[in-house]
């Protein structure tokens, strides 16, 4: 007892909690960086799994595709389907101008990586249709 | 020369007296009050304990000695407690007067604990000595006594009592002991609040890291943050270019259909070649004003009555 001085003391114990404290403000600094992270985190995984859905679903755009290309034509018609290095191409030379139009509408506007669209005009009421997406 | 200093075995022992210088070069002092530093009571006392003794020590000296603040020390000796009261600022200034630094001092004792019982007076300075008088020691001018014993003799042969007084030798000017006992406590409390705010938030970082890790997980996404922004970046230009390939072929084929028609379209990676049948040559100008007003032109030509011509369209 008679070896330290208690000033001493009190001066490790106040050094000790502004270190304590410091160290205490740093650890919730961290905290809220994290939760700010985790939010934010959480925003973009949301937005960013929309835009997958919406754009990078392999198997629902060939659904898709299906399902309107069935809508237009009927059994024996002239459909050609291709695909090749990740390229999905349907050719359709023989299409009366009703079903190119609803074709391309429903096509247009649905969520389906285009790649290109060709329309050219065969005949009086004929056209031909070339459509290629990434699938 | 008021202070004995002497070399036990293993003890450097000096008596304490009034204006009392002492040598600086000695370490682990062993210093022994002499009764001019304490006052002291034998009582029986209503309680059992040196702890309830110590708390009625106060009132055994009220009135007794001078006012001023005192601290206790007690011994209990079979039924009589012996009570002592000293002024451990008085004592710290005397030591620090006789030359002596706090550090220098590993034990305090009081000169009854260690003196009572002696068979002949000691002689602690040039013009003291102690005596015991019905078992309570005293210092007295040495001219009362006849004969006396050299305490450094005695104490060379004395086995010290394990009545040490804990004695705070360290006074400080600006913050009495009372003080910087509460702040050192106030401060241990906040250093307790923090420590423990500190384990809380600590734990709760840990949750929030496998938190983050079980978010990365569920959205299928890359750890790095630069992984992510080039991800949400080629994501927002893919669909940005599929938004301008679908505004781009609404607006070619909102071109106006008549005598004059569209032949062939055909859009592809922000570029688009149309043919188209005309009456006579003006009508590709209307057309292709019409165009500029949206893309930008690419080789126009009208041949026979056809007019072809590119267009380039921004896709982003």
């Amino acid at each position: 007892m008679n070896k330290i001085n208690p000033l001493y003391i009190l001066l490790f114990f106040v050094f000790f909690a502004v270190i304590m404290a410091w160290m205490t403000s740093q650890k919730r600094e961290q905290e809220q960086e994290l939760l700010h992270e985790i939010s934010l985190m959480r925003q973009e995984g949301e937005y960013i799994g929309a835009l997958k859905s919406r754009w990078k679903d392999d198997a629902k755009d060939l659904q898709k595709l299906e399902r309107i290309t069935k809508r237009i034509t009927a059994k024996g018609d002239d459909i050609k389907v291709k695909k090749e290095k990740g390229i999905y191409r349907l050719d359709m030379p023989m299409l009366a101008g009703s079903q190119v139009e609803k074709f391309v509408n429903d096509v247009l506007n649905e969520t389906i990586n285009l790649e290109s669209l060709e329309l050219v005009r065969t005949g009086d009421n004929n056209i031909s249709l070339t459509l290629e997406c990434q699938l | 020369m008021s202070l004995i200093q002497q070399k036990s075995k293993k003890r450097n022992v000096c008596v304490l007296t009034p204006n009392a210088t002492c040598s600086t070069t000695l370490d682990n002092i062993t210093l022994v009050l002499s009764p001019h530093y304490y006052w002291v009571k034998a009582e029986r006392l209503p309680v059992k304990s040196i702890h309830q003794a110590k708390k009625m020590a106060a009132s055994l000296f009220d009135g007794a000695i001078a006012l001023g603040e005192y601290d206790y020390h007690v011994i209990k000796n079979d039924d009589i407690f012996w009570v002592f009261a000293y002024d451990s600022v008085e004592i710290a200034e005397q030591i620090a007067a006789s030359g002596l630094r706090p550090n220098q001092i590993s034990e305090v004792y009081f000169a009854q604990s260690e003196c009572a019982g002696i068979q002949s007076p000691l002689l602690i300075d040039s013009e003291h000595v102690l005596v015991d008088n019905e078992g309570v020691i005293s210092m007295l001018p040495k001219q009362y006594a006849n004969t006396w014993m050299n305490a450094q003799d005695y104490f060379d042969s004395h086995a010290f009592s394990k009545h040490k007084i804990g004695i705070n030798l360290h006074q400080n000017t600006l913050l009495n002991d009372k003080t910087i006992q509460r702040l050192t406590i106030v401060s241990l409390i906040f250093v307790l609040i923090f420590f423990i705010d500190y384990i809380r938030l600590n734990q709760h970082v840990k949750a929030l890291q496998l938190k983050k890790f079980a978010v990365i997980e569920q959205f299928n996404l890359p750890e790095t943050s630069f992984e992510l922004k080039g991800l949400k970046r080629s994501l927002e230009a893919n669909e940005a270019r599929q938004m301008a390939f679908r505004h781009t072929f609404k607006k070619l084929l909102s071109l106006p259909q008549g005598t004059s028609f569209l032949q062939k379209v055909m859009l592809k990676k922000g570029q688009a070649t149309l043919e188209y049948h005309i009456e006579k040559a003006e009508d590709a100008e209307g057309i292709k004003k019409m165009l500029e007003s949206d893309f930008k032109i690419l080789n126009p030509k009208v041949v026979d009555n056809t007019f072809y011509v590119g267009v380039r369209y921004e896709q982003n």
